[in-house]
């Protein structure tokens, strides 16, 4: 597919997402024992609207998630949030879930679903990935009826206590999330009032995000299209976009923390001199750069556009290697600080348990190569 | 067919082909060899500790799960106190610790509360037991109850029976009698972490934390960091050199906080192991008399090192606590959790992980206790391997609990975000887990050398 976006275009929108991270978001971040209050959020979210960063419901819509099928659109929304978490990883992972629903209301050809109240997308299933049920789905084989089983109650849990996770921006007031009706996934959004919510306090990481605990029910009209094929395109796009957003931000973040330990080498003077010429040291600050390197060919490899269905294989494989490598290098990061990466104002801490969240978000390094293998198997 | 309950992907215990089944038909001489009783690992283990010993491990757990559990969670949560402001739960915990004997251990009774037939074997060894089992319920109120006995054991390594019945005994009567007598150990400087703890690095190090002579003592000026417990302490045992001298010159002092010139300047806001506050200490001109100095002038360095090489046994004991405490939560979460239909246990990738969990843990175990086993003299080669091996492990096996408890793990409630950022800090403290690596190679330096000579 012919490209209307050219690699200059990407350089200067880039260009304007690191001023507005450094310029901007910075300065609101400063401490990172302190998690962004409510209302800088709020407004740091409408800056990166206004700038065009975060499309909003209307006729152009434009940022992240908007070109998908452009050849270089997934690059330029993985880029934008990478760019964002190097500065905050918790802000960069609310600006992609503002942009989901404007990215899914448009894909499933529901406008209305951004009417009204706010809205958050989520792909958390109650528990793991649908095990080998979603492969199986997503290449079209023919399902048995344990994999309905399974992709009903990975989806919809039929316990009345079981609860699916969502990690939203502070203050969503419904939810917009798939379920498994025996033939293909559709959509349904809910008022989170009818989802008995049990709002879940702090988590592992991205504090500035919420977490907030859902009964489920599939009580609502179901959106999406008639079309299975379409329908089974439509989530597999949707788990892809989550993909190339928990590595991007989780790239982002790890960017951030690697340079911070360099500089701490630079100035650490331990064992007679700056600790950067200990190999010990060097072994870390290599451990985090060449995770920086690896995962970033990996995101360039997950974000070939255009966006394509068929692709989630490759792309969960990447993920799958991505996550562990980020923890890595942020946990080698942390150490180059000793004692004081451990605590909260340095930042390190912060990154670590930001690299930790990710990974265990939208399925687990684990899950994913399980995936892989299924989908060979059947594709 | 079978018959009783058992695991997808598993014969019940009554299938034919079980070997539960099959080993009771083997010959009555053989049997016992072949069957193992059905207890848990946790019973096994204990039962290759010597008698005392094992009692000692279950007095350490039934005190952790009756004395810590409850709280674990809230204050980890809640923010950290100023200096000086202990929450009422933590003062509370440390009366009962104090009235059951659970920071005089150090001593055998009558002087302590270590039983006499424990003491027969060697300390870390106890040490390592204790912070395993308060570790595996709660690594924060371990380390309140535990950094402790790291400000105690210099006095014991200096030899110095007068300042053990000077300062040792009257706190442990204290203690014992519920007002907590806490001690800290403060070796860590802004300027000096692993340098304080690895020699090649003091050696050329200007100190930052300095005594001068004056009449009947010694002016302390200067200032430690990350002094765990150093903002509740009574007393902490203070490393500082002597004026116009490097850090061969380190001597140990007695600090107590009620002397003139002594400050909390802050407590850290730390990642995990909340219970227990990191403080930031100041000595603006403290004086300390003669009677207060640990050992004599200058043995400062050995009495810090011989503390280190004990005490490395013990942060060890931790790493295996919270593995095995991230071990079973997961276990927990697979048992309870339900996944179309099934209890998550029966998946196999689940039993795999758990498999893998239980087993990293085991080793780790079984290495610290080899180790321990015969530390009658604490080498710093094995309590660094076991320092840095079991800790970098301990914190692998947590790592795979929150994998296994996906996105459920990342949850407060879970527990396991809290074991993992506990974890953390133990491939930190008491030397960096590459100081220990460093530490292991200093105490196999003659060998070495010889190699290369003889090459
Ligand atoms: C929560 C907490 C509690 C603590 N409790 C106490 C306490 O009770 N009492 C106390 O005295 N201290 C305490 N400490 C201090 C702790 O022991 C030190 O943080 C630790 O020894 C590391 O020192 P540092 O923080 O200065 O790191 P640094 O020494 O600055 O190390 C930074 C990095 O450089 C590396 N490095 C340094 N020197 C060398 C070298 N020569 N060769 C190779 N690599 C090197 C380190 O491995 C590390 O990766 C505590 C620390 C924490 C975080």
């Amino acid at each position: 597919m012919e490209s209307l976006l050219e690699k200059e275009d990407l350089t200067i929108v880039l260009g304007e997402v690191r001023r507005f991270a450094r310029g901007v978001v910075a300065a609101n971040v400063e401490r990172p024992e302190h998690a962004l209050p409510r209302p800088s959020l709020d407004l740091l979210v409408a800056e990166a609207t206004e700038a065009g960063f975060i499309p909003e419901a209307g006729e152009e819509p434009t940022g992240l998630w908007v070109d998908l099928d452009d050849p270089l659109g997934p690059t330029l929304s993985a880029r934008t949030l990478e760019t964002l978490a190097s500065v905050n990883p918790g802000i960069a992972w609310t600006c992609h879930m503002r942009a989901m629903p404007v990215w899914l209301a448009q894909r499933l050809d529901a406008p209305e679903v951004l009417e009204g109240q706010e809205t958050a997308v989520t792909l958390q299933g109650y528990y793991g990935l649908g095990r080998a049920a979603l492969p199986r789905y997503l290449a079209g084989s023919e399902l048995g009826h344990d994999d309905r089983a399974m992709l009903n109650d990975w989806l919809l849990p039929a316990q009345h206590d079981a609860r699916r996770v969502v990690h939203a921006p502070a203050g969503f007031e419904a939810v917009l999330s798939p379920y498994f009706d025996g033939e293909a996934v559709r959509w349904v959004r809910q008022p989170i009032d009818a989802l008995d919510p049990l709002p879940i306090g702090p988590t592992l990481g991205l504090d500035e995000v919420d977490a907030i605990a859902l009964a489920s029910n599939d009580a609502g009209t179901p959106l999406g299209p008639d079309d299975p094929e379409e329908a089974r395109k439509i989530f597999a796009e949707a788990l892809l976009i989550q993909s190339l957003a928990l590595v991007a931000v989780g790239l982002g973040c790890l960017r951030h923390a690697s340079e911070l330990a360099r500089e701490q080498a630079k100035t650490r003077i331990q064992g007679g001199r700056s600790i950067e010429h200990h190999p010990a040291v060097q072994s870390l600050l290599g451990s985090a750069r060449t995770a920086v390197v690896v995962v970033d060919a990996l995101l360039g490899g997950m974000a070939e556009g255009p966006l394509r269905a068929n692709r989630i294989g490759d792309v969960f494989a990447a993920r799958a290697e991505a996550h562990p490598l980020l923890c890595r290098g942020a946990t080698d990061a942390l150490q180059v600080f000793g004692g004081s990466g451990y605590m909260q104002d340095v930042g390190m801490e912060k990154a670590l348990r930001d690299s930790q969240q990710l990974r265990l978000m939208g399925g687990t390094p684990g899950e994913l190569e399980r995936f892989v293998a299924e989908w060979e198997r059947v594709r | 067919m079978n018959q009783q309950p058992h695991l997808n992907g598993y014969l019940s215990p009554d299938h034919p082909l079980s070997p539960r089944g099959l080993f009771a038909d083997l010959p009555a001489g053989i049997r016992p060899v072949v069957t193992p009783k059905l207890t848990t690992i946790w019973e096994q283990d204990t039962a290759t500790l010597p008698p005392a010993l094992a009692k000692t491990r279950r007095w350490y757990r039934s005190f952790a799960e009756r004395e810590l559990r409850h709280g674990a969670l809230s204050i980890d949560a809640a923010p950290h106190p100023e200096p000086g402001k202990i929450p009422p739960s933590l003062a509370a915990l440390l009366k009962t610790a104090g009235r059951e004997g659970m920071l005089t251990d150090l001593l055998p009774r009558p002087l302590g509360s270590a039983s006499l037939g424990s003491y027969r074997y060697p300390l870390v060894w106890a040490q390592a037991l204790r912070t395993e089992e308060l570790g595996r319920v709660c690594a924060g109120q371990m380390l309140l109850l535990s950094a402790h006995s790291l400000g105690v054991i210099p006095i014991a390594f200096a030899g110095d029976l007068g300042a053990m019945r000077r300062f040792v005994l009257p706190a442990y009567r204290q203690s014992l009698a519920g007002d907590p007598h806490i001690f800290a150990f403060a070796i860590t400087e802004p300027s000096a972490g692993s340098d304080a703890e690895e020699g090649h690095g003091a050696s050329g190090r200007r100190p930052g934390t300095v005594a001068k002579r004056v009449d009947g003592g010694w002016s302390l000026q200067g200032r430690k960091v990350f002094i765990s417990g150093g903002d509740i302490a009574k007393s902490i045992t203070v490393f500082a050199a002597l004026e116009n001298e490097g850090i061969e010159s380190w001597t140990c002092f007695l600090v107590t906080s009620d002397m003139p010139g002594f400050e909390v300047v802050r407590n850290e806001l730390k990642m995990g192991m909340r219970a227990s506050a990191a403080a930031e200490i100041a000595f603006h001109d403290v004086f300390v008399p003669d009677d207060h100095v640990i050992g004599k002038p200058r043995q400062g360095w050995a009495i810090n090192r011989a503390t280190l090489n004990a005490s490395r046994y013990a942060v060890a004991g931790m790493g295996v606590g919270l593995a095995q405490g991230a071990t079973e939560a997961a276990i927990d979460f697979a048992c309870r959790t339900q996944l179309a239909g099934k209890a998550l246990v029966n998946f196999q990738e689940v039993q795999l992980q758990i498999a893998n969990m239980i087993t990293e843990t085991s080793a780790i175990r079984g290495m610290l206790w080899q180790a321990a086993r015969k530390a009658y003299v604490a080498r710093q080669d094995r309590s660094s391997m076991c320092k840095f091996h079991c800790t970098d492990r301990a914190v692998r096996v947590v790592e795979m609990a929150l994998e296994l408890m996906g996105n459920h793990g990342t949850l407060h409630d879970s527990g396991a975000e809290k074991i993992y950022r506990d974890a953390r800090l133990t491939q930190i403290f008491e030397g960096t887990n590459q100081i220990n690596r460093l530490a292991v190679i200093e105490d196999q330096q003659e060998q070495l050398l010889a190699r290369i000579e003889h090459n």
